[in-house]
């Protein structure tokens, strides 16, 4: 924490963060403490990175202040660079704050390697990243509590030192990662043609677990509306269409090449049976089992002529 | 298997087929490390076998190429993570890991303790990053997860060899050189000298390093070696006595000290061990 009041410029780890040169702690430490209160809520330069963790139970408005422009970062993550030029607001958010040094983080060649290759993270001056997918949340705040309980207690290197090292380097991945993910593409015709193929491989994936169009749109970091559009350029049908036509292609397989009954290919299908039933007919105009009679009708008759 | 093996690194489940095609392919690969956490042993109902192989639910074992089948017949319920030494080995350790030492354990078996919960949270995270569809930043993101696991073992002692710096180094070279020299130089003073340093300074790294005398961990390689070859050959026990540069009965003398088994019990018992785990499950 800061010991000294400074005027407007660059703090220095030295002064600012914990000699093992990193700190976890929530937004409240902070505004609490005398001396960093001083400095915080005007313009300044840090000489190290911050993370932003705004809680998802934040019930006002998280905004920062990076080069005089405000950013809102509610169920987000925010990264700012080291010497930018920032400032807090006065009214505080409910979250977690991650400060570290290169001094801390660049203690190996992989890591190094890490913030000199070409991460986004290191590259902008800041950078913002909505935490829309469920399962990259849950990782994010696990890293995080996991961080939270390894704060160093000086500046030795010690084995826990190495181990929130690793975390926090899994932490700068996962969102370096996320970042990647939403990074747009150069022509609009890649665009389509790229989730096309993503949201057939995570259909493949996911069909037995997950019908809906929300799902796969937030996979893929896109709206349902946008997704729609998508597939109905490549396939002239609507995403909810292109995901009933996945169900159908698998039932009718399993019907005409396994011996499951009907029941069973339901439950392969992740579907009720009952549904499953109405589901068939309505979309080939015949039951299940009619439609497995009418199959073998057919074989038969071909090898009798 | 997939693209990701040019990254030297695997997870299995342990009921997993896929663990038996990996093997029969590897068996011979003597730069691959096996480490096999344990979820649950508690179908595994012979007592001995429980013993000698350590199991209990909840723990992590490291183990040599040869016990891999054993592991793969039982009915376990876990996951193994197999390294290379490439992969163990990036320019950076600074702590030694007790995988480089592994080589010098004559049971095959290097016990880390029972897992706690900071632990199986790092290892839910390895086995879902796993299954990550593969990108550049997957190798540190497994290299990361799987060393923290290995750092918050109860066994090991990673912060007395962060300390002790260029003793560490010695005992490293050391380590190198036995790999080489074992079996023909018993003398300490051959290998203090190759390093360049007295010999209680060297005494002094191996008690720091590993807590064992120079006699010890000699004493281990060979018997390791040993070990190897009365199972993993058909030579007979006087030829692999002759090959370690011991006479026939000093050899048996070694093994009898060391476990009160003779080499012949051993192998007999490998042997079976095997039977056991492929007839009983």
């Amino acid at each position: 924490m800061p010991k000294t009041p400074i005027d407007i410029q660059r703090h220095t780890a030295e002064e600012a963060i914990h000699p093992s040169g990193i700190e976890i702690f929530s937004f409240d430490i902070l505004y609490r403490h005398e001396v960093a209160k001083q400095m915080i809520f005007t313009d300044h330069r840090s000489s190290f990175y911050h993370i932003f963790r705004c809680s998802p139970y934040c019930k006002n408005t998280c905004t920062h202040y990076v080069e005089d422009k405000e950013v809102v970062f509610n169920n987000s993550l925010l990264f700012i660079n080291r010497d930018i030029s920032h400032k807090y607001p006065m009214q505080m958010c409910d979250g977690f704050i991650v400060l570290f040094t290169d001094t801390f983080f660049a203690s190996t060649y992989e890591k190094i390697d890490f913030l000199s290759h070409n991460t986004t993270l290191f590259k902008n001056d800041y950078t913002l990243i909505p935490m829309q997918s469920a399962q990259c949340t849950t990782i994010v705040d696990l890293y995080l509590t996991l961080m939270k309980q390894r704060q160093p207690q000086d500046k030795t290197e010690t084995a826990n030192t190495i181990i929130l090292r690793n975390l926090l380097h899994n932490l700068l991945m996962t969102i370096e990662r996320e970042c990647r993910a939403r990074i747009p593409r150069i022509s609009s015709l890649q665009d389509d043609e790229y989730y096309m193929q993503q949201f057939k491989t995570l259909l493949d994936e996911h069909y037995q677990t997950h019908k809906q169009v929300s799902f796969y749109a937030t996979e893929l970091r896109i709206s349902e509306k946008r997704l729609s559009q998508i597939v109905y350029a490549k396939r002239g049908m609507s995403a909810k269409a292109f995901i009933n036509e996945k169900m159908l292609t698998t039932a009718i397989f399993l019907l005409q090449n396994t011996t499951l009954n009907q029941a069973e290919i339901a439950q392969k299908l992740g579907l009720d049976a009952i549904y499953f039933l109405k589901f068939f007919s309505k979309h080939t105009g015949m039951t299940p089992a009619r439609y497995r009679q009418q199959q073998e009708e057919e074989t038969t008759s071909i090898s009798a002529t | 298997m997939d693209s990701k093996n040019n990254m030297d690194f695997w997870v299995f489940a342990l009921d997993d087929p896929e663990l038996r095609q990996f093997y029969a392919i590897q068996a011979n690969n003597p730069s691959l490390n096996y480490v096999i956490y344990i979820q649950e042993a508690s179908q595994v109902f012979s007592f001995k076998a429980k013993q000698v192989l350590r199991l209990r639910d909840e723990c992590m074992l490291l183990i040599d190429s040869y016990l891999v089948p054993v592991f793969f017949n039982l009915p376990l319920k876990g996951y193994t993570v197999i390294m290379t030494e490439k992969f163990c080995k990036t320019k950076d350790t600074k702590i030694l890991l007790q995988l480089s030492f592994f080589h010098s354990s004559p049971e095959g078996i290097i016990d880390f303790g029972n897992v706690n919960d900071e632990q199986k949270k790092y290892m839910n995270l390895l086995v879902e990053e796993y299954h990550h569809p593969y990108d550049d930043m997957q190798p540190p993101m497994l290299r990361n997860l799987i060393f923290n696991i290995l750092l918050l073992s109860p066994t090991n002692n990673y912060n007395i060899q962060l300390k002790s710096g260029h003793l560490l180094s010695y005992a490293l070279q050391f380590m190198e050189l036995t790999n080489e020299y074992a079996f023909h130089h018993m003398k300490k003073a051959f290998y203090a000298d190759k390093i360049g340093i007295t010999e209680e300074m060297l005494t002094r790294a191996l008690r720091v390093t590993y807590q064992k005398t120079f006699r010890e961990i000699i004493t281990c390689k060979v018997l390791v070696e040993g070990i190897k070859n009365l199972i993993c050959t058909n030579k007979s026990i006087t030829q692999i006595a002759h090959e370690l540069n011991y006479d026939a009965s000093d050899f048996n003398k070694l093994f009898l000290q060391w476990k009160g088994l003779s080499p012949t019990d051993i192998r007999t018992n490998y042997q079976k061990l095997i039977s056991y785990a492929e007839n009983t499950y």
